[in-house]
């Protein structure tokens, strides 16, 4: 890539070969599963019969054969049996990711319009004239036979073999933006050959390319169009400033095919975004009866039918709500989460209190700070075991585990002396409940990323020293879908909480917490299992989860279960009226 | 850092350029990121004899990203907030480039009030009067320019504030309401909210009349 010739400039070109190679991804935070490899390093199978428009459909059989466990969402595996109930009949929610997006949408729109062998073009043109024509080929084909030179002009090219867009070193440059006249500096420049400092430019293309549109020489008047590979080469250069190596990126990584990508999918209702922190994949709702899809939509606003809460999976395996763009909220109806989030934000301040408050030991007030998801606290200082949730000693509710439950009969004649006070305090009740298992998510997450990385690392090592007796990936298998269980089990949890602060109380909402004891308890039981696990006293981690591994996998057994129950039983009894929302 | 560097450069050049009529200052000398521009209304337009005021204030990612402009002078001009000063122009918005120059808007700014552009109002009340009747509109115009944008040493001129020129208001209208009792400034409310500027070239005046007239005493309850 680097070239250097006698006048001591150097230019930087691209290699076509580059196109192939995919640099390994960093693994991605959310993915907490232990995949063993990536099926989809090649580029090629996304690809598909030409001819055929509906790219939904193919796509969808083709992921199947390569994504197998992709598709196969956890809603469908876990929560429902009977996914068509989610929608209307023919309506499918497709998990997407933006690469194949870029793939589908606009490569394979690439690959067919070079089959009509435009006299010319290079492949950098074809792609500023889809983008142009919103990847439209046949529009491009229409209009380049059209008129050609017009069509040039319109995109902002040059007719073929003139272009001359230059990355180079120069000497004595005044960049006119930044105002440094350097003495060496690389610039570039379109065939226009109005020239400004690598940095510059790519600030400036930074800029701009989060509208997602084609971007245009810096001269105000100039139409000259910056093609895809120079803003990724652009890119790298930032990227691999001060190495050697300048590690090139593939089309599907084109930052500005990703940014046309993502204003695309903005711009589509029939597009959600996965609301999971650090997923940039999406779903597709795919709808073949318009209007029972709208009737859908209204029956949705105020329904408290949650076997019609359109749960969705992502291209991730995350789980969120097609409707209102939350993540997996069941038991809650969307409109209890709407009011829910709602007074979450309009409270905040009251909330902050909490935060202050939590945060010592009950007994010796040391504070205290956590760090994995489990709730079970032992006081550094005083060796003090309580429940991070409810303060009591842990060895109290450990069979009968209820502290979810909202006591009126607590300290009761100095609570009746206020009402608005325990207005406050039951919703403080809640609220916490529900953070604190939003931030034991969190440290769920961070548990489950180190044991991945403990067991691959393991599995590395034991492969490189050929070991015969080393541990399989079958040994493990357990693990991923164990992970998987904790972490949803935990989200169930957490929305109970929302749930149980709308809820007006009788022998039926009893019955939902005592479903919600269980959940917490099994939930908390796992947690505590994987924290023990990754304790850093320990030094024989893939030894303790072999030990458990029984323990492991009825935890997460149980967790579904009590999870899949809670959830059918909230279902029956909102349907026939024996659980009721109470809103003021 | 390389704004810093942009700016000074920038004031420099304006310093050393005595064509082009436009002057950039900075409001405090330790600060580049708040400077105010002048430049005179342009020669055969209602801002003729005018020096107007520009308020600006630069952006951290200056000049990647527009500089902050508005009126500090008052402006009668259709792509201008009357109240604000806040300008309509798309080189302050998405037709930015770091090319441009600090000189170079301001310069598009004189240009802007030869040539307003209705069409794409900023203020819709001048934009309106403008579009109906361009002659009362200059005359507003001018009017502003004599009252505002005028600096009472290089000008004899001391004009008494008229609140009805100063909306374009035919001030024998003020005067008829007046003399029924309305308050003058109610007055030029209702007639500014339902557009009246003269009854010149008004068939159906008395139709208006009573029009104003129920405005007046809904307003004066
Ligand atoms: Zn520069
Ligand atoms: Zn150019
Ligand atoms: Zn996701
Ligand atoms: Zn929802
Ligand atoms: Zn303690
Ligand atoms: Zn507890």
């Amino acid at each position: 890539m680097l070239n250097f010739d006698e006048d001591d400039n150097i230019s930087f070109e691209y290699d076509e070969e580059e196109e192939e190679e995919e640099d390994d991804e960093e693994d991605d935070d959310t993915n907490i599963e232990a995949d063993v490899e990536d099926s989809d390093d090649d580029a090629s199978s996304f690809a598909f019969e030409s001819d055929d428009n509906d790219h939904a459909e193919n796509y969808k059989s083709n992921t199947t054969s390569n994504n197998n466990n992709q598709l196969d969402t956890p809603i469908s595996k876990h929560l429902r049996d009977d996914s068509s109930v989610v929608g209307c009949n023919g309506t499918l929610y497709l998990p997407w990711s933006i690469e194949q997006f870029i793939q589908i949408k606009f490569l394979d729109a690439l690959d067919k319009l070079k089959t009509f062998n435009l006299y010319g073009c290079s492949d950098d043109d074809l792609l500023i004239m889809l983008q142009y024509k919103k990847w439209q080929q046949e529009e491009v084909v229409n209009e380049f036979f059209d008129n050609h030179d017009k069509f040039y002009k319109k995109c902002g090219l040059l007719l073929g073999k003139d272009t001359n867009n230059q990355f180079e070193i120069v000497k004595n440059f005044s960049c006119f933006i930044c105002c440094e006249d350097y003495k060496s500096t690389e610039v570039y420049s379109l065939t226009c050959n109005h020239q400004y400092c690598l940095k510059c430019y790519h600030h400036y293309i930074n800029n701009e390319i989060n509208n997602g549109r084609l971007i245009t020489c810096i001269e105000p008047d100039c139409k000259f169009v910056i093609p895809h590979k120079d803003i990724s080469h652009m890119y790298s250069l930032i990227e691999s400033k001060h190495s050697v190596i300048i590690v090139e990126k593939t089309l599907l990584q084109n930052p500005l095919l990703i940014a046309n990508a993502r204003e695309l999918i903005n711009s589509k209702i029939t597009y959600k975004w996965c609301p999971a922190t650090d997923c940039s994949s999406f779903t597709e709702l795919s709808i073949s009866d318009v209007s029972c899809e709208a009737q859908k939509q209204s029956d949705l606003k105020n329904s408290n039918d949650i076997s019609k809460v359109p749960i969705v999976g992502c291209f991730e395996n995350h789980e969120f709500c097609f409707n209102c763009g939350y993540e997996n909220h069941l038991p809650c109806p969307c409109w209890i989460v709407k009011k829910w989030i709602k007074k979450c934000e309009d409270d905040s301040e009251t909330a902050n209190w909490i935060d202050a408050n939590t945060h010592t030991c009950p007994k010796c007030h040391t504070s205290i700070e956590k760090n994995g998801g489990c709730n079970h606290m032992t006081c550094r200082k005083c060796k003090y075991e309580f429940c991070w949730i409810c303060f009591n000693k842990w060895s109290e509710h450990n069979n009968n585990y209820s502290c979810n439950r909202f006591r009126d009969d607590q300290k009761e004649e100095e609570i009746r002396r206020n009402k608005s006070r325990q207005t406050l305090e039951r919703y403080l009740h809640f609220y916490k409940r529900y953070s604190i298992h939003e931030t034991s998510m969190k440290g769920d997450k961070k548990t489950l990323r180190k044991i991945d990385e403990v067991t691959k690392i393991y599995m590395e090592d034991r492969r490189s020293k050929n070991e015969i007796n080393n541990l399989s990936w079958i040994d493990i298998e357990f693990l991923p879908e164990a992970m998987r269980s904790l972490q949803n089990g935990r989200k169930t949890l957490k929305w109970t909480y929302c749930f149980a602060f709308y809820l007006a109380s009788s022998n039926f909402s009893q019955i939902f917490e005592t479903n919600q004891d269980y959940l917490n308890k099994s939930v908390e039981d796992l947690s505590e299992v994987f924290e023990k696990i990754m304790d850093k006293k320990n030094d024989d981690k893939v030894g303790t989860i072999l030990k458990n591994k029984i323990k492991i996998i009825n935890l997460s057994e149980l967790i579904l279960r009590r999870q899949k129950t809670l959830i059918k039983s909230a279902e029956e009894n909102l349907l026939n009226g024996l659980l009721k929302f109470e809103i003021d | 850092m390389s704004r810093v560097k942009r700016i000074a450069k920038e004031l420099e050049e304006c310093r050393q350029d005595t064509q082009s009529g436009v002057t950039l200052k900075l409001n405090n000398e330790n600060d580049l990121t708040h400077l105010t521009g002048y430049f005179k209304g342009p020669p055969g337009t209602p801002y003729e004899n005018g020096l107007f005021q520009i308020s600006i204030d630069i952006p951290n990612d200056y000049p990647f990203k527009p500089p902050q402009m508005k009126f500090a002078t008052k402006i009668y001009h259709p792509n201008i907030s009357s109240v604000t000063g806040a300008i309509c122009l798309n080189i302050l918005k998405d037709k930015w480039t770091p090319v441009l120059t600090l000189k170079s808007t301001l310069i598009s700014l004189q240009l802007l009030l030869q040539s307003p552009e209705p069409n794409d109002p900023q203020d819709a009340e001048v934009a309106k009067h403008f579009l109906s009747n361009k002659q009362g509109f200059e005359e507003t115009a001018a009017y502003w320019t004599k009252i505002y944008a005028t600096t009472k040493d290089n000008e004899s001129v001391n004009v008494e504030l008229k609140d009805s020129q100063l909306y374009g208001i035919d001030d024998e209208i003020v005067n008829q309401f007046e003399n029924m009792g309305f308050p003058r400034d109610k007055t030029i409310e209702v007639l500014r909210r339902m557009g009246i500027k003269s009854f010149k070239g008004v068939n159906n005046k008395s139709d208006v009349e009573n029009k104003i007239l129920e405005e007046l005493l809904k307003e004066c309850q």
